[in-house]
């Protein structure tokens, strides 16, 4: 029964960020992407210092302000001309991931995030964190934390369809229309540090980047419309979630860094049989 | 004369480079307008600028006689076709659909209405057999076709576009031409960015020329003059010769 519901928080996590992970890479904005998975880490502890660990809207919020934190010290640095995207990214996002870094070190015993768990997560564990509504075990935290996130971003996706693609394919023209295109930045950077909230406590900062990629970047390769790649980017991250965890069981090794490592297996498989899929 | 576009003392700079200096123009409306200028004088910029894509030092543009913000929908921007990545996801018809989207109404669904305008942008452009084909597998000139085809599906007054004949073949550039008419011959303005000299003086009723400053601007048959060429491309313009102007 653990098994399953590791794989089953697994493909949640996997799913999640695919979502806004291929938006992120149509958009050219994976970096940021990864950055806002380190860059909230502060905030996070904030959150967990001030209002629990079982308070998620504490820790969202204290997320979302160093989330906010990030993107508009990139955008204001970004206006120097002696500073490039990439450079003003890389310099503050580690500045505040290393900030929360030392705080998880000063607030070990209040916090119940340790400095492996904050890098690669732990999703073995995520059985044993379980949610009781009315003294009723309900299963574990992160299975309702993640189902209940993709619920919400299936709605939003659905309905913001057409923003998104519109600001993302070509923001210029969007922008001659009167859509305020930095407005939906920011919206897709919400969801985004959301998505990377709920998935930190499995996966970890460094690794679910390979979440937000994988499926993606797979689904790309074969694909060449924007409904059919969630499709396929979806049915890939199931995949991700479900061999990560035998690879893991087969070599007894971590379980989120073996999902990590078939992220990439997938991505070279789906590279080969491509020109046969096309043809 | 009603005018389609009028500019004052716009200035615009990029850091210290200045792109724009106190430009000053009035575009008329009915017409085709040229914007010519060598690389780098500043055309794209005055379009941009004028749609407020990129912020303008000082300056004040009017369209259609009105502010922007109070005729968008009246007005349609055509990008360069290199702004964006064609290996995008979408179908012909996807962007042409675009076409039709608007900012209040995004989280809504397009109407029957929105689509049968969308299907006849599709068709005026000839691009209706390629309707359901990735716009990163058609030629250049078929992706130019595309972005004209989204402006229509706009059905504004007022068209801006850049540079809508780089990279097109002739066969295309023909096609573009006669839409370009049939457009003006609704009582619709046309304004867009030019490189080939070869063809001002046939296409264009009025003419617009750049080097940073306003050179000039008027009736292509008054300002399209050796004088003014030599003023905004200099003297190496060995084309000035074999244009005979």
């Amino acid at each position: 029964m653990d098994s399953i519901w590791i794989i089953v928080v697994g493909g949640l996590v996997a799913l999640n960020c695919s979502l806004v992970g291929n938006l992120l890479i149509l958009r050219k904005s994976v970096m940021i992407g990864d950055a806002l998975s380190h860059a909230v880490l502060p905030g996070m502890v904030m959150g967990y210092f001030y209002f629990g660990d079982t308070n998620l809207i504490g820790v969202l919020g204290g997320a979302a302000l160093a989330g906010l934190v990030l993107v508009l010290s990139i955008e204001w640095l970004k206006k120097s001309p002696l500073l490039k995207e990439d450079s003003a990214i890389g310099l503050i996002y580690t500045v505040l991931f290393s900030i929360g870094v030392i705080l998880v070190s000063v607030f070990a015993s209040q916090v119940h995030l340790d400095q492996e768990h904050v890098l690669y997560g732990e999703i073995a564990y995520v059985p044993l964190d379980r949610w009781f509504m009315n003294g009723t075990d309900m299963g574990p935290r992160s299975f309702w934390l993640g189902l209940g996130l993709l619920a919400i971003l299936i709605l939003v996706l659905r309905f913001s369809f057409k923003g998104f693609n519109l600001t993302s394919f070509d923001p210029d023209f969007a922008a001659s229309k009167g859509v305020r295109i930095k407005v939906w930045n920011y919206f897709l950077m919400i969801l985004v540090t959301a998505v990377v909230v709920v998935s930190f406590e499995n996966v970890g900062a460094v690794l679910v980047v390979a979440f937000l990629v994988a499926p993606g970047a797979s689904a790309l390769l074969i694909s060449h419309r924007m409904k059919s790649i969630y499709t396929l980017s979806s049915a890939f991250a199931l995949i991700i979630a479900i061999g990560g965890f035998f690879l893991a069981d087969f070599t007894s090794t971590s379980i989120s860094g073996s999902m990590a490592f078939f992220s990439g297996i997938l991505f070279i498989f789906v590279w080969l049989i491509r020109k046969r899929v096309r043809a | 004369m009603n005018s389609a576009l009028d500019i004052e003392n716009l200035s615009v700079s990029y850091g210290k480079k200045i792109a724009l200096e106190n430009i000053s123009l009035s575009i008329p409306a009915g017409q085709i307008t040229g914007i010519i200028g060598p690389n780098g004088s500043g055309k794209s910029t005055l379009i941009k600028s004028a749609m407020n894509l990129i912020p303008a030092n000082s300056g004040n543009v009017r369209m259609l006689g009105s502010e922007l913000d109070k005729v968008r929908k009246r007005v349609s921007y055509v990008p360069q076709r290199e702004s964006v990545d064609w290996d995008y996801p979408v179908s012909v018809f996807d962007v042409i659909l675009m076409g039709r989207y608007r900012p209040g109404r995004l989280f809504l669904p397009l109407s029957a209405e929105d689509r049968k305008i969308a299907e006849e942008s599709l068709e005026r452009v000839q691009l209706t057999e390629y309707r359901n084909t990735q716009i990163g597998q058609l030629s250049g000139g078929q992706q130019q076709r595309v972005f004209i085809g989204r402006a229509l599906a706009q059905r504004a007054e007022l068209y801006l576009m850049d540079e809508p004949f780089a990279g097109v073949d002739a066969a295309t550039e023909k096609a573009i031409l006669d839409l370009m008419f049939d457009m003006k011959s609704q009582g619709q303005s046309i304004v867009l960015i030019h490189h080939d000299l070869v063809s001002v003086r046939d296409n264009f009723d009025h003419l617009v020329i750049l080097k940073n400053k306003l050179i000039a601007s008027g009736p292509t048959s008054e300002v399209f003059t050796t004088k003014n060429l030599i003023a905004s491309y200099g003297g190496s313009m060995r084309i000035m010769q074999e244009l005979d102007v």
